[in-house]
């Protein structure tokens, strides 16, 4: 394996760190934090300096994609996340939501900030029961925690056990 | 669904929906994860998508059929086994996954795992249906 510097999965064999006082202990949530004191339009130029982009084969800036997003409007938008994985040969989020599901709820909630968002659908794949649990897990652990308000941002994982669409054969 | 849709379910459902039963039966075949009918105890499934079919998935299915004496999509006549053939299951990187109930096995790759696993299986007490794998956890 090439040395290349981990980004994502830094603290991936770090023991516990699918639990919230770990994940807190090793600097999570450290940028929601820094989110909630930002207007959104600083957290896209934000994101735009730091040039993340999106995972799938595409890799699609991800400031591009959120500036895309109606700011003025009277309809509220729903921040909705595929983590269906249906298409072959990227399993990639299975992983993260494994291992790292706070990575995951931390964010969800900055990319709420940044596209003023007060709702976010979670859609998980009726196959993947252990990463619904962790995932799962981790939002019940933040909601106890206070960092999600239940009047302000409500996140819920939907699992996917009662409808799932094949994936049609691709 | 370990049980299936038995006849009156289905009857069931067109009067609380007001939906002719073809109708239902049309939208619950769509969806993979509903059994329209009864299946084994341990319910396998074995991805048989693009990368898993690069590395023999379909030499394990036809090893399984042969072992079990069922084709894919069948029960063996104990109740025991249901061998389905699984679109991506989303376990690319460690070909080939077998999903049995709700719980999966990785990098399966040579027939003597697969018997390995069948013998296993044969051997377990309880099911292992989802159901039994989500336990109590629930959204707050």
């Amino acid at each position: 394996m090439s040395e290349q510097p981990q980004l994502l999965y830094k603290n991936r064999y770090v023991p516990g760190i699918k639990y919230l006082d770990t994940y807190v202990a090793h600097g999570g949530y450290d940028s929601f934090k820094k989110a909630l004191a930002m207007e959104p339009d600083a957290i896209i130029n934000e994101v735009k300096v730091s040039g993340l982009r999106g995972r799938g084969g595409a890799g699609f800036p991800t400031h591009i994609k959120w500036s895309a997003v109606p700011k003025n409007r009277d309809v509220e938008h729903y921040l909705v996340i595929n983590a269906d994985e249906g298409e072959p040969g990227t399993a990639k989020d299975r992983d993260l939501m494994n291992f790292l599901p706070h990575l995951l709820v931390e964010g969800c909630l900055c990319s709420m900030m940044a596209l003023r968002s007060s709702k976010c659908y979670i859609y998980i794949r009726g196959e993947y029961i252990a990463p619904w649990k962790a995932v799962q897990h981790a939002i019940n652990e933040a909601y106890k925690a206070g960092l999600l308000r239940q009047e302000r941002s409500r996140i819920g994982a939907g699992f996917r056990y009662l409808y799932t669409p094949r994936s049609r054969g691709v | 669904m370990v049980d299936g849709f038995p006849e009156r379910r289905w009857r069931r459902w067109q009067t609380i929906f007001r939906c002719p039963v073809p109708r239902s039966r049309g939208v619950a075949s769509y969806y993979t994860m509903y059994n329209k009918e009864k299946v084994g105890k341990h319910h396998i499934e074995v991805c048989h998508n693009v990368s898993c079919m690069v590395f023999g998935a379909d030499d394990l299915i036809h090893h399984i059929e042969h072992r079990l004496g069922i084709a894919a999509g069948e029960t063996t006549a104990d109740g025991l086994f249901t061998l389905n053939r699984a679109e991506c299951l989303g376990a690319c990187c460690n070909p080939v996954p077998i999903q049995v109930g709700g719980t999966y096995y990785e990098d399966i790759k040579t027939t003597a795992q697969v018997d390995a696993l069948l013998d296993e299986l044969r051997n377990k007490p309880g099911d292992t249906t989802p159901q039994a794998l989500i336990g109590d956890l629930k959204a707050i």
